[in-house]
């Protein structure tokens, strides 16, 4: 056990120690948020913005119906039909009509859509969250509430989760942190054991330690080094969000002081809109996704780290490892290529059976649990996981000690498989 | 004299090559002992049963008459031929690492890495970067990461590669004084002049075995009666009766023969050889040095392959 201690000590300080995990520890979150980011804005360049047309009698409908990055608003006073016969010969998109019924001094969420085009996600939020705003505005003004809630107004036409899009960004947002941690440190692991062979330390080593205590003290180490810098990475978006939250006052933003705000603000649209951002933010399962991403993380890391700790000890030359990563990293890859596809549907096939294979759940279950999950997928899943976690480690283990001794070879999977089998 | 360890019958094979074949020696207490072998003898492996990183197929080994078990591992210490260590981490960094891996406090380890640095004059290097170091002052990091945990038994492979002379005599000295202590060490080498100077016994392993073993002395006296070295005035008629290992020209009239006697005759028997047709100057028997017999054994090996 001292032994274990001495490695993991070792492994740890001396990465930590280092300016690359520092430098990478701080700029990880604005790297990140940027790979977020710029695939946004280049959908939005190449999209063509949706041409809606807004017939309202309220004098406010031209603060609330915005242009935006998705959508063109153009905002009308006419007779119901006579907005019907523009939207059809003009050329709009959709069209919405508040003024059929006249009747929205009392009316909650009276109004027509009518659409010609099918809608993309960015310009049904933007309506989703005009319509909402301008209908919630409607009724504060009207009475003397001191708090509402806002019903999703597409309710049968879209999915049922208002908040399905912060939600999804999270659950990506976790699945690419897994991916990456998982991939960067698994790697690592492999490097530092071909170092350590190329070096011949190794054999100083496995003198005085254990073979399967060194490699799995290797492993830990290095698992709590990508920890660390996973807490580095949310303490520092906990840092930043505190201060934007502090600079622009979010809490007034709350349901519970929205009315408040409101009657101090001149800013209606803006006021409802960070209502909705900041009640979407909340409404994302923060504590699932964390459960979720700790154990897939933990266990993925391990399984791949263990896996890549056998390649490691079975090679001479770092260069000799280009066909070794790849066959190895493919699962991981593959899973990530098909997220998007989970995101669109997190129960269909393929979501059930890439979270019940161990190489590509690590992936895809946390994006799962995000979007909701059955209690026996996920039971699967983990069991699966951690049953070739244990399985790969004993092979590993197995491998890593032969592995480490053998030098000047050059090793194909058809070996990596005759040598398991020997041992 | 008891032995430090005994090696009976070990044998090792992988897959289908057999690395060690029924090999038998034992290095006294106490002694400097030699291990010689070309390349691909097998010595490696033998090193690797020694510290116990590979189990012998079959076969004794006794360390410091027990059997050997994980608890003589922290009695031995081991210098690998090819050195490496960790490039980036501090030589004082990996030393520590290095000696409480083998079980030693963190004090014992400052304490023994200051003795021995000092000694092997590299005290004020300790805080560079292992790869900022010369190559001859890794070579003696790696030395001081052998013999940290002061081992009863140390084992060094071509531990003067890469050493200039002044080094080398360095380390000669922290390796006279060690053994005088009372550690017992073991060199495994190419270099036949280490042999020759330091070791007291040695063993020769060629192919998978071991050809010869035993105490230097013997072992040269031993073969060394079987070459003698004449020098006559005149050259003589010698016809085929005898096996001429070199002839050469002195000078004018001076020629210098070495005669192989294999068959251990009676010199006289040979000189009234070449008295018969010149004048004898000079006689002796050469004394042949190890290189000699490392080399006079293996072509022996070489020219009978089933033996």
């Amino acid at each position: 056990m001292r032994n274990l201690y001495l490695v993991i000590r070792k492994e740890f300080l001396t990465r930590v120690g280092k300016r690359s995990f520092w430098l990478l520890s701080l700029l990880g979150p604005v790297i990140l948020s940027l790979m977020l980011i710029i695939p946004l804005g280049i959908n939005n360049l190449n999209s063509e913005k949706l041409r809606v047309l807004v017939n309202s009698a309220h004098k406010d409908a031209q603060n609330v119906f915005e242009t935006d990055n998705s959508v063109v608003y153009e905002i009308i006073n006419l007779q119901p039909n006579e907005a019907s016969f523009v939207y059809k010969n003009q050329d709009y998109d959709a069209l919405v009509d508040f003024n059929k019924k006249e009747s929205w001094q009392q009316a909650s969420n009276e109004f027509t859509f009518q659409i010609a085009k099918s809608l993309s996600t960015e310009a049904s939020c933007s309506l989703e969250k005009n319509i909402t705003s301008f209908i919630a505005f409607k009724i504060l003004q009207q009475s003397n509430q001191n708090s509402i809630h806002i019903k999703p107004i597409f309710e049968g036409t879209k999915k049922s989760n208002p908040y399905q899009e912060a939600i999804q960004t999270a659950a990506l947002f976790s699945a690419i942190l897994i991916y990456f941690f998982i991939f960067m440190y698994s790697v690592q692991v492999m490097r530092s054991v071909i170092e350590e062979k190329a070096g011949r330390v190794i054999e100083l080593i496995v003198i005085s330690v254990n073979p399967f205590v060194f490699m799995a003290g290797k492993i830990i180490g290095l698992g709590l080094v990508a920890f660390t810098q996973f807490l580095i990475w949310i303490f520092m978006s906990s840092l930043g969000s505190l201060l934007i939250s502090q600079r622009f006052q979010i809490a007034r933003f709350r349901n519970e002081n929205l009315m408040k705000t409101l009657s101090e603000s001149s800013q209606i649209k803006q006021t409802l809109e960070m209502n909705h951002l900041i009640e979407s933010i909340y409404a994302i399962p923060f504590f699932d996704l964390l459960m979720g991403f700790v154990f897939f993380f933990i266990f993925g890391y391990l399984l791949y780290a263990a896996i890549f700790a056998a390649v490691g000890s079975l090679v001479s030359h770092e260069n000799d490892t280009q066909s070794l990563i790849f066959p190895v990293t493919f699962p991981l890859l593959g899973a990530f290529v098909m997220v998007p596809s989970i995101l669109k549907d997190s129960n269909g096939f393929w979501a059930q059976i890439l979270s019940i294979i161990p190489f590509t759940s690590p992936v895809i279950m946390p994006l799962r649990i995000g979007l909701g999950v059955a209690w026996g997928d996920l039971l699967i899943s983990c069991l699966s996981l951690v049953a070739t976690f244990l399985l790969m480690t004993w092979l590993a283990s197995k491998t890593f000690r032969t592995g480490i001794l053998m030098y000047g070879k050059k090793v194909s999977f058809g070996e990596i498989i005759k040598n398991v089998r020997h041992f | 004299m008891s032995s430090i360890i005994e090696l009976k019958n070990i044998s090792k094979s992988f897959y289908k090559h057999q690395a060690l074949e029924n090999v038998s020696f034992a290095v006294p207490k106490g002694s400097i002992y030699g291990l010689l072998g070309p390349n691909g003898s097998g010595k490696t492996t033998l090193l690797r049963i020694l510290t116990g990183i590979l189990m012998p197929d079959g076969g004794d080994y006794l360390f410091d008459n027990q059997n050997f078990s994980k608890n003589h591992v922290k009695q031995i210490g081991y210098m690998p031929e090819e050195r490496g260590l960790y490039p980036k981490m501090k030589a004082n960094e990996v030393l520590l690492y290095l000696a409480q891996l083998r079980g030693l406090s963190k004090n014992d380890a400052k304490q023994n890495m200051k003795i021995l640095a000092e000694e092997l004059e590299i005290a004020d290097w300790l805080n560079h970067t292992v790869e900022s170091l010369s190559k001859g002052m890794q070579q003696k990091i790696q030395f001081l990461a052998a013999s940290i945990h002061k081992p009863l038994f140390l084992i060094l492979d071509e531990p003067f590669s890469g050493l200039d002379p002044m080094n080398a005599k360095l380390l000669t000295d922290v390796l006279l004084r060690m053994n005088k202590e009372g550690t017992s060490i073991l060199f495994s080498t190419h270099r036949m002049d280490t042999v020759e100077n330091l070791c007291q016994n040695l063993v020769l392993i060629y192919q998978s075995k071991v050809v010869m073993e035993g105490e230097k002395k013997k072992i040269k006296s031993e073969f060394g009666k079987r070459i003698l070295q004449v020098n006559t005035k005149g050259k003589p008629d010698l016809g085929n009766q005898i096996e001429i290992l070199s002839q050469k020209q002195i000078e004018n009239d001076e020629y210098e023969y070495l005669i192989n006697n294999g068959n251990n005759q009676n010199p006289n028997a040979i000189l009234e050889l070449f008295m018969k047709s010149a004048q004898i100057l000079h006689f002796a028997e050469l004394v042949p040095s190890i290189e000699n017999i490392f080399f006079q054994e293996i072509q022996k090996k070489q020219t009978k392959p089933t033996e």
